[in-house]
This record gives C-alpha cells, structure tokens and sequence, in this order.
C-alpha cells in the first residue's frame, strides 16, 4: 500500500512536471496575426512595431480588472506605448465563457448577449464607446458590491438583452433600437461563434490570455484598484515590449 | 448471526474512531512540543510564506511566474516580486484566500514534522509524510484558479479530453480534488504529530532515567 502511494506520488509529480513543460511550450506559439474586427483596435498595424492581442469574454472578472483599468488609463496607454512605442492593440472579443460553462444557464445567457451587443457596436464603429459603458455599467451594478467579481462570490444574475442594448442617449450614433434588433441576427450570432471558435484554437488555459508580441500570459494579478492593476498591466506591456528586442 | 457480526463490526469502528480521536489529540502535544524549539519554528515560517506564495501566485494561473521569465529588467522583477506578495495580503478577504492560509499552514506543518522525523531517523515516516504531502500539494496547486474563467492548472489538461466544457468538470473535479487534498494533509499531519510525541515522551523518559541513576 505504502509502496503504491509512493509510486503515485512520484507519477504526479512528473505528470505535473510534463504539464509545465508543455503548457510552457504551448503558451509560446505565435498568436494569429490577421486582424479581426477594424473597430476593436487600437494604433497603426502596418506601421506598429509591437503587436498585442487581448482576447476577452465581457462576463470575465479577471479580464475586466485589466480592461477597467486600462479604460481609466486609455489616454496614458495612448500616448505612452501606441504613439511613443508604436504598438498595435487588438481586442478580440469572445463569448467563450458560455463554453465554460454550459451548465450555467446565466453565464450562458450573459456571455453570448454581451459578446452580441459588443460585435453590433463594433459594426456602427463604436466599439470602444460601448465597451467602456458597458464596463462602467458592470462595476456600478454589480462589482461594486462584490457580485461577480470572483470564485465563491455570489454570481451575477441572468440578465436581459436590455442590459447590453439599451444605450439610450448615452453613445452618439448607437441607439436603442439598433441594438435590439442587431443583438438577435443571425449575421451577428454567425460572427460571435466564428471569432469564439478561432480564439478557442489560440486560447490556452482559460481568460485573459494577452500575446504581447511573443509573450504569452494566462490570467491577471489584479485587485479592481485600478491604479494597482494599470501598473500590473503596464509590466506586462513592458514585458511583452522587452521579449521581442 | 448476523446481528452478531453487525456488533462486531461497529465495535469495530468505534474502536479505530477512539484510537484515532486519541492520536489526533497526542498529535496536536507533539506539534506544540515542536511549536517550542525555535528552529521548527523559523521553518515553520518560511514554509508558510513559500506556501503562501505558490498558492496565491496559482490563483492568477501563475502569471507574475510568466512575467518573471519575461524579458523585464531586473528592476521590474523585483517590481513583480514585492507586488505578488502584496496581492497575497489582498486576497485573504475570500474564502479562496482562508482555503490558501490553511492549506500553507496544514503544509508547513507537515514539512516541519518531515524535518523532525528526518532528524530523529524515522526515515520511513519522513518519506510517507512527504509522499502524502506532495499528493495533497499537487492536488491543492492543480484546483486553485479562476474557475469561472477557465484558468485552474486543471481545466487545460481536462479540456484537451473533453474540449472547453470540461471547465465546468473542472470546477465540480476542483471541489473534489480539494477535499482529498485536506483529507491527506491532515491525515499526515496526525501521523507526523504522533510520531513527534512519541519520539518526545521517549525523549523525555530516557532523560528522567538517566537522572534517577
């Protein structure tokens, strides 16, 4: 008996060991380099010296401490890496969370309709715009209180497509009934699961995943102080600046 | 007959129950024993914090590692370094954050009760202590994480079976896995303390003689 644990010990640990080494491996492959959607970049691509990648799912806590925080800081990340270091920024949505978890008819429901309304926006070139109300939203409603923000927290609720769509007269040149009836087509639903399907061949290891030129990283060290996770977010910028040289 | 055997075999559990309900408390004197000499102590400490850091540094999937291993300037590692254990002190708020300051705790005893028995010859007792240690720490380092995200050590090697829904087979496996992992560790831990009071008490009984002669 005695012998058998020791011999099980010993296999995990060189299972866990071989895991390492091959996420490590895996983690290094170069991501895709064609750009998705035109509305959900930012800077120059044919002129960019380092090119970065953020795929993200709205509905993901430890994505959107990175987003809010770069959203508060839009104008320093602007000046400081797009213009003073050439960089070109593509965020590549994705409702990947509802292929998490299937079995969460919330998490199902919130990631397709956030994903939806954020590639509809993107259609009227008001990516950004939106992304930003809808991140603002987010913290007011629910991240604020502790709700959504991480494992073992109470979850956010079902939600309606209101709750992504409703912009009112919050965003020039979106409206409400766009929104609406964009949220449901089919063109829209075809999108979503086409760019969620590439960023599953791409994505190791869960959200975030950023490729920071041919520096990979699964998950963010952040703690919604935003000035704590833009400074998180910068070393990781700087890291991924640092790999290519 | 048969109700004879059914006697039996609770008589039969109550007494490995009480054996064990016995150990455990010679276990907790032995770790007090051990809690007094000032060596177990510092490396009680430093297992704690090493602990601490692995385990909270897994809960992001390890990303201030990628950023260690990045091409930052030494400046910058050591940035990412101070960072990661302010993140630990933020994060003790969260049930995660009370699992990870048990977890580094049941395991720094176990290493310090490995030390014990590596000192005091008990080869065998170190190695299955630290058998049963590892598993366990395997097991905690491979369902920490962000379940909801996807990203636990667990989800990238369950979704090559069984593609991306096996997130959700993570999380439920993650629960499981953690539990077995508690189970081990205590388990090792009135193992080694018993071993530890045994050990003393002899200790302690050949010093007595040795006086009285």
């Amino acid at each position: 008996m005695q012998k058998a644990i020791r011999i099980i010990a010993v296999v995990l640990v060189l299972g866990f060991l071989g895991y390492l080494i091959v996420a490590g491996a895996i983690s290094n492959e170069k991501a895709q380099k064609e750009p998705w959607v035109p509305a959900m970049t930012l800077g120059n691509r044919e002129t960019a010296e380092h090119v970065f990648y953020d795929y993200t799912d709205i509905m993901c806590p430890f994505c959107n401490k990175f987003a809010i925080a770069m959203a508060v800081h839009i104008d320093d990340f602007q000046k400081d890496y797009v213009e003073g270091k050439k960089v070109y920024y593509e965020l590549r949505l994705t409702d990947l969370l509802a292929k998490f978890h299937p079995e969460s008819e919330s998490t199902v429901n919130n990631s397709h309709l956030s994903a939806r309304a954020g590639y509809c926006a993107a259609d009227k070139g008001k990516f950004w715009d939106w992304y930003d109300w809808i991140l603002a939203k987010l913290m007011t409603d629910y991240y604020q209180y502790d709700i959504g923000t991480a494992p073992g927290k109470e979850s956010i609720p079902k939600l309606d497509p209101e709750y992504f769509t409703k912009v009112d007269d919050m965003i020039d040149g979106l409206d409400n009934e766009y929104m609406a009836s964009c949220i449901n087509s089919d063109e829209i639903v075809a999108k979503v699961n086409k760019y969620t399907k590439k960023a599953s061949s791409t994505v190791r290891g869960g959200l975030p995943y950023y490729s920071f030129n041919n520096q990979t990283f699964t998950g963010f060290d952040g703690n919604w102080d935003v000035e704590h996770d833009w400074t998180q977010a910068k070393l990781m910028f700087d890291a991924g600046i640092a790999g290519k040289k | 007959m048969g109700k004879r055997k059914v006697n039996k075999f609770q008589h039969k559990l109550k007494n490995l129950f009480e054996t064990f309900v016995d150990r455990c408390k010679f276990a907790v004197v032995g770790f007090k024993y051990l809690l007094t000499r000032r060596r177990y102590v510092i490396a009680l400490v430093i297992s704690i914090l090493v602990f601490l850091y692995i385990l909270s540094q897994l809960q992001n999937n390890g990303a201030n590692w990628q950023l260690l291993w990045s091409g930052l300037d030494f400046g910058s590692k050591m940035q990412v370094l101070g960072r990661s254990f302010r993140s630990m002190l933020d994060n003790f708020t969260s049930f995660q954050g009370i699992l990870i300051v048990l977890l580094a705790l049941m395991q720094a005893l176990c290493v310090a009760g490995i030390v014990f028995a590596i000192r005091h010859r008990q080869k065998d007792d170190a190695i299955n202590g630290a058998s049963a240690g590892s598993i366990a720490s395997i097991l905690a380092f491979v369902t920490l994480g962000c379940p909801t995200c996807g990203m636990t050590l667990l989800t990238p090697l369950l979704t090559m079976i069984a593609g991306t829904s096996a997130v959700a087979l993570a999380e439920k496996l993650g629960i499981v896995l953690s539990i077995v992992a508690f189970v081990l560790l205590f388990a090792t831990l009135v193992h080694l303390g018993y071993l530890i009071f045994v050990n003393v008490s002899a200790e302690r009984a050949k010093e007595k003689h040795a006086k009285s002669n």
